[in-house]
């Protein structure tokens, strides 16, 4: 009966635990878990003249895993842990990725949890970084969409997470963790229409006869992180070899459209179309040309454009593997040799 | 001397501009030679004819006309000095005006929204003000007359770019281009 008398108020005080209350709990209990794995990364250009970026603890042994680009320029790195500041090493990036890997001398480190499998389209996600150069900020918002395609400085990025989360200068390198607190990306960019460019069409709404066509371009809502299976291959790949290794074609597809699927009687889903190859590499080496329609790979039907990515980046020696491909409708088999990507 | 040498001869003797040996070689040779003969009483014919017209009396007015017309030309008029600036100072005026009427235009084209003050003269209700500037306008029951027609159309939002500076030491790269049609390296 005394016992009744503790236990009944708790379980009131639960039910009556709003919806956005558990909302609440569960959000903070994510930052929670993701901040101890997220750090600060400094990069030092000049003696006084530093870049601020985030980066996540990739392993206990001291490896931690940030943007590239962020780090490419440095004569030196620092990275933040806790109030300690320790001098970091940096092992390699990758190109393709826009991944680097940094080291600093200490072990014990809480690595962040790891999601394997990417999830939907609209799912929670929780963006740890630092921005503005402070540490552990956190913001919500939810996943847009997978395999997006951008291009940042003239690179183009593939297979990337569009993300509704507001992002910060600083946190480009953070955490994008999932409801669970695993980790689903690293924020690496955002779109944002270009002050100038807005006030150049501020100018515009004299010849705009719609309302909606007045809407704001300024305000950023879009962001973009590099998904974590890629971002856990490339790390693994350059701790395991000290340098980027991963396959290489010289060459750039995109899906076949339907119709023309239809029109040269290929299955469902089959078959990509070759839209650029590079003047040095395998793919003109095998005298592949743009248009040529690649319908085998290794023996098997080409149908999933990042499934071919992967197919070729897993590559750790270079290796000969035989493809099929159409040129006018013309069944031709050759043997195309995978190199090493030479990360230019 | 053939017929073709003669063709050239003709109009000179006809004229009376050839010379002695000239006119015999053409002597001789219509004495014998009835084509040019007729030719060469074509040209006297013409020449007579023209010779008339030279008794003839100018048309009245006919000088006048030809120096009115060319009198421009051989003596162009000169621009005073202060008609010259006159010139200039009106097309300067008239570039001003034009700069000026497209300003006034684009201004009364994107000006932020107003509502006209309801027939009481009194001022305009806060409620029906579209503010994207800080708080948003508090919501109050219209109590106002009907607004104007011309109020409503140009109840035009006015957004304005934030004119953030991002701290430059705090990295975050821009995506420039969102590329279209699926396209991947390899």
């Amino acid at each position: 009966m005394n016992s009744l008398v503790f236990v009944l108020p708790l379980l009131a005080s639960q039910e009556a635990e709003s919806t956005l209350q558990k909302i609440d709990r569960e959000v903070t209990s994510i930052v929670e878990k993701v901040r101890p794995s997220v750090v600060q990364v400094t990069s030092v250009l000049l003696p006084n003249e530093t870049l601020t970026l985030s980066g996540v603890i990739y392993s206990k042994d001291g490896y931690i895993v940030t943007d590239a680009s962020g780090i490419e320029p440095a004569m030196e790195i620092q990275v933040v842990l806790g109030t300690t500041t320790l001098k970091a090493e940096h092992v390699a990036s990758d190109r393709r990725t826009g991944i680097a890997v940094l080291r600093i001398d200490r072990v014990g480190l809480s690595p962040a949890a790891w999601c394997e499998k990417p999830g939907k389209a609209g799912a929670i996600a929780v963006v740890v970084g630092t921005p503005f150069g402070m540490r552990g900020g956190a913001s919500t918002g939810t996943v847009s969409g997978y395999g997006r395609s951008i291009q940042v400085a003239g690179v183009r990025y593939d297979n990337m997470i569009q993300l509704s989360v507001p992002v910060q200068p600083g946190d480009c390198g953070g955490c994008v963790a999932d409801s669970s607190g695993r980790l689903i990306g690293l924020v690496h960019s955002t779109y944002a229409p270009d002050p100038a460019e807005f006030e150049a069409r501020s100018i515009l709404p004299a010849f705009r006869r719609n309302p909606q066509d007045a809407a704001p371009v300024a305000g950023q809502t879009v962001s973009f992180g590099t998904p974590a299976e890629w971002v856990r291959f490339s790390a693994d790949r350059i701790i395991k070899h000290g340098r980027m290794v991963r396959g290489w074609l010289g060459l750039s597809a995109r899906p076949l459209d339907a119709a023309v699927r239809a029109q040269l009687g290929l299955d469902e889903g089959v078959g990509v179309e070759l839209v650029r190859i590079e003047r040095e590499g395998p793919a003109k080496t095998a005298a592949l040309a743009p248009r040529d329609i690649l319908v085998e790979y290794e023996g098997k039907p080409v149908k999933d454009l990042e499934a071919l990515q992967w197919a070729v980046a897993r590559v750790e020696e270079p290796k000969t593997v035989k493809i099929v491909f159409l040129r006018n409708r013309e069944r031709r088999e050759a043997e195309l040799r995978v190199e090493i990507d030479p990360q230019k | 001397m053939g017929c073709d040498d003669m063709k050239d001869l003709l109009p000179l003797v006809a004229g009376g501009e050839a010379r002695d040996d000239e006119r015999q070689a053409v002597k001789d040779h219509v004495s014998h030679c009835a084509p040019c003969s007729r030719e060469l009483d074509l040209f006297r014919e013409a020449r007579a004819n023209l010779a008339l017209l030279r008794e003839g009396e100018v048309p009245a007015g006919t000088w006048k006309s030809i120096w009115s017309n060319v009198r421009a030309d051989l003596f162009p008029p000169r621009i005073s000095r202060s008609l010259f600036f006159f010139d200039l100072g009106l097309r300067y005026a008239a570039v001003l005006m034009v700069g000026l009427a497209v300003g006034v235009g684009s201004y009364v084209v994107t000006r932020p929204a107003r509502v006209l003050p309801p027939s009481g003269g009194g001022a305009a209700d806060p409620a029906t003000f579209v503010s994207f500037q800080g708080q948003p306008a508090p919501i109050q029951p219209v109590t106002s007359a009907p607004v104007p027609l011309r109020a409503e159309v140009n109840q035009r939002p006015k957004f304005y770019a934030p004119r953030v500076k991002p701290d430059g030491s705090c990295y975050l790269p821009r995506v420039e281009a969102i590329p279209t049609g699926g396209e991947r390296d390899y």
